[in-house]
């Protein structure tokens, strides 16, 4: 009888100090290796525990540079939007839904235990840093929308995913890209004028958007450029005033089949010129109003945002370049799929 | 005896007179704003030009007349119109200052539609598939609200309670609605929630007017039965008046007004539930005047209001659902301690 009780307690001793030992290795293996400080949007300088395994991401702006780094299998949770998405719904496979990017499911992110948690700068607010901190979970804010920011952005996901030499792919098309487009319009005498209007009617995009960005980077002059607000309302007689050389407007139209979605941006840009007055608009008599889906305006494909732009203003310097098919090329290099939509109107070169 | 009458008699018409003067003056004060409104823009045409170009066409400045900024005075014409109207007469038959389009819910339902139309895509695209989205949701709230009084037991206070519960509901729908928008989208019905007279057009205009304005004499011609529903019900019925049917009407018609004065332009709080307060101290309760005064009074504001939205910070523009309260809000406060006698 004594000895079943000694051996039961020698086992029980050995199981007590057996699992001690696993839960300090484990322990150990959950120790970073070491950690790297990088600079997020807001500014700040955040430690990111390395390596990082599995990743929550509130931007689907990120989800984009984190497929072009091919670091999806790191992808744990989704924004909800991205399931509707066309051009993700494919892609995201059963990856978790964790929300709206401004209104995360707190609860499932933590269940998901990622490393790092990806939002934008200022969405949702701080409780976001506050309540991710007792789940041991970093968040770093990149937005990834602003052509300003967007290679430095990319760098910085870059290492935190161990992916520098992919980031630093990404980045030099990107360089190079912008580059072709400026060296064209560098030394143009005369920056024509260029009416943004944003997804909203009659609601501009001045200084601060990343629409404004796009126009300057374009070689464009944007006659909102005194605004002091980045979404504001303006009037169809300021714009008749300023007489624009071009029109450019945001579409929420995401650029899918091309028959749709070119049928849907020509009926915005038929609105467009049909306006009261607009008529005797410079950009419209020429017929210089375009049209431009939500895939390329801001975010990572800003750029070819930038060179349908550059061609729309400076037609003779960019005779023969098609944007679109820059558009394909960055779509089968970096994110792995044909690219056959539009994300334009009119399209370049006509109907294809 | 007859000298007594005759006293009283010669007071009422001196009254009416008065009356009469005030609608006058009223009137001439939103031609007035109209004016100012027709002079100022960023196109700087001034005074002379701008009225010039009215008669005369002059290019450019005849068709930023004609076509930009005329359609924006008819159309805060219109709105301010429908929108105190519409206040004055939900007031008028729920015997309760505090109805208004807004607190019976009916811009909010009005709301929700635009809304949903905006998520759901099509509305993007067509102006007029929110219009009628928002005109087929206030509809739909005054039908609630109409189930409501008809219900056994049911007062002037259950109605405002119903009213104040739809209000809660849509505005609910609305924010589920932007909650599963994306990004775009929300700053759509952000801006659609602030309302703008940028958008419209002469053809906007004329289906805004219809429904506003149609309504206008059935309403004028229920004048004296809201004076008696003003009393109470039961010397409204012992002097004829059928009061559940005039109820209804009532309803049914302020809510077509109230949506054809929200659906193209979007939310412009305020006004329906400022201007029948402030036409109340003016010319008091007679509802044969009442009605043109808030009308003249809420056509007035909205004109003010998208003159100094334009012009304050131009070329930006502040959106006239801002500056309405920012202009009505005072005006009320300085009203309320300048009066000498209680006015509901």
């Amino acid at each position: 009888m004594y000895r079943n009780v000694g051996r039961l307690i020698a086992v029980l001793l050995f199981l007590f100090f057996a699992g001690g030992v696993a839960q300090d290795l484990l322990a150990n293996d959950n120790v970073p290796a070491h950690t790297v400080v990088v600079t997020d949007a807001r500014g700040r300088s955040v430690h990111v525990p390395l390596p990082v395994a599995r990743l929550v991401l509130l931007n689907s702006d990120a989800l984009e540079v984190v497929s072009a780094l091919g670091a999806m299998n790191m992808v744990a949770g989704v924004p909800q939007t991205v399931a509707e998405d066309p051009f993700w719904k494919n892609r995201v496979g059963e990856m978790q839904a964790v929300g709206r990017w401004n209104e995360p499911n707190y609860e499932v992110i933590a269940t998901l235990s990622p490393s790092a948690v990806i939002a934008y700068a200022h969405q949702p607010g701080d409780e976001l840093e506050r309540k991710m901190a007792s789940f041991g979970i970093t968040v770093v804010r990149l937005d990834f929308y602003r052509i300003s920011t967007l290679k430095r952005e990319v760098e910085t996901l870059g290492r935190i995913l161990e992916r520098e030499e992919a980031a630093s792919r990404l980045v030099e098309w990107y360089r190079r890209a912008e580059l072709s487009i400026v060296e064209r319009v560098r030394d143009c005498p005369v920056r024509p004028s260029v009416y943004i209007e944003s997804y909203s009617d009659y609601h501009t995009a001045g200084p601060g958007s990343g629409a404004h960005e796009m126009c300057i980077l374009a070689g464009g002059r944007n006659i909102a450029e005194n605004f002091t607000i980045p979404y504001s309302e303006i009037t169809g007689e300021w714009v008749l005033s300023q007489q624009p050389d071009v029109i450019v407007k945001a579409a929420n139209i995401i650029g899918g089949k091309l028959s749709d979605t070119s049928r849907r941006l020509s009926e915005l840009r038929n609105r467009i010129t049909q306006r009261p007055a607009w008529e005797r608009l410079r950009a419209v008599r020429q017929d210089r109003v375009y049209v431009m889906a939500n895939d390329i305006w801001t975010g990572p494909r800003a750029i070819i945002g930038v060179a349908h732009m550059a061609a729309w203003m400076y037609p003779e310097r960019f005779r023969g370049n098609d944007p679109e098919e820059l558009h394909r090329r960055y779509c089968k290099d970096f994110q792995g799929v044909i690219y056959e939509g539009c994300c334009v109107y009119p399209i370049p070169g006509g109907v294809r | 005896m007859a000298g007594e009458t005759g006293t009283l008699i010669r007071r009422y018409r001196r009254l009416n007179a008065r009356k009469l003067f005030v609608l006058v003056a009223l009137f001439a004060i939103m031609i007035g704003f109209a004016l100012v409104g027709l002079t100022q823009g960023s196109a700087n045409l001034g005074w002379k030009g701008a009225i010039e170009s009215l008669w005369r066409n002059t290019g450019d400045a005849h068709a930023i007349i004609w076509n930009l900024r005329l359609p924006r005075i008819a159309m805060a014409v219109v709105a301010g119109w429908g929108l105190a109207l519409a206040g004055t007469v939900f007031q008028a038959i729920l015997r309760n200052p505090l109805a208004s389009p807004y607190t019976l819910g009916i811009a909010s339902s009005a709301g929700f539609g635009a809304v949903a139309a905006i998520v759901t895509g099509t509305g993007f695209y067509n102006e007029y598939v929110i219009a009628g989205n928002a005109f087929l949701c206030a509809l739909f709230s005054s039908f609630l609200i109409l189930g409501v009084a008809r219900m056994k037991g049911s007062t002037t206070e259950t109605l405002v309670l119903a009213g104040i519960a739809i209000m809660f509901l849509f505005s609910s729908l609305s924010s589920l609605f932007q909650y599963m928008g994306t990004k775009e989208e929300v700053h759509a019905i952000v801006f659609w929630f602030f309302g703008s007279l940028s958008k419209v057009g002469w053809k906007e205009i004329g289906m805004a007017s219809a429904m506003v304005f149609v309504p206008c004499p059935f309403i004028y011609r229920m004048s004296l039965d809201f004076n008696l529903l003003a009393v109470d019900d039961e010397s409204a019925v012992s002097m004829g008046v059928n009061i559940g049917k005039t109820r209804i009407v009532a309803l049914v018609l302020a809510s077509l007004i109230t949506a054809g004065a929200i659906c193209f332009i979007g939310v412009i709080g305020f006004i329906g539930l400022v201007s029948p307060h402030i036409a109340r101290m003016i010319v008091g309760g007679d509802h044969r005047y009442l009605f043109p005064t808030a009308a003249l009074l809420g056509s007035s504001l909205v004109l003010a209001a998208d003159t100094v939205g334009r012009t304050l910070w131009a070329p930006q523009v502040i959106p006239i659902g801002i500056v309405t309260s920012f202009i009505g809000v005072p005006f009320l406060f300085y009203l309320l301690m300048r009066r000498r006698k209680e006015y509901w």
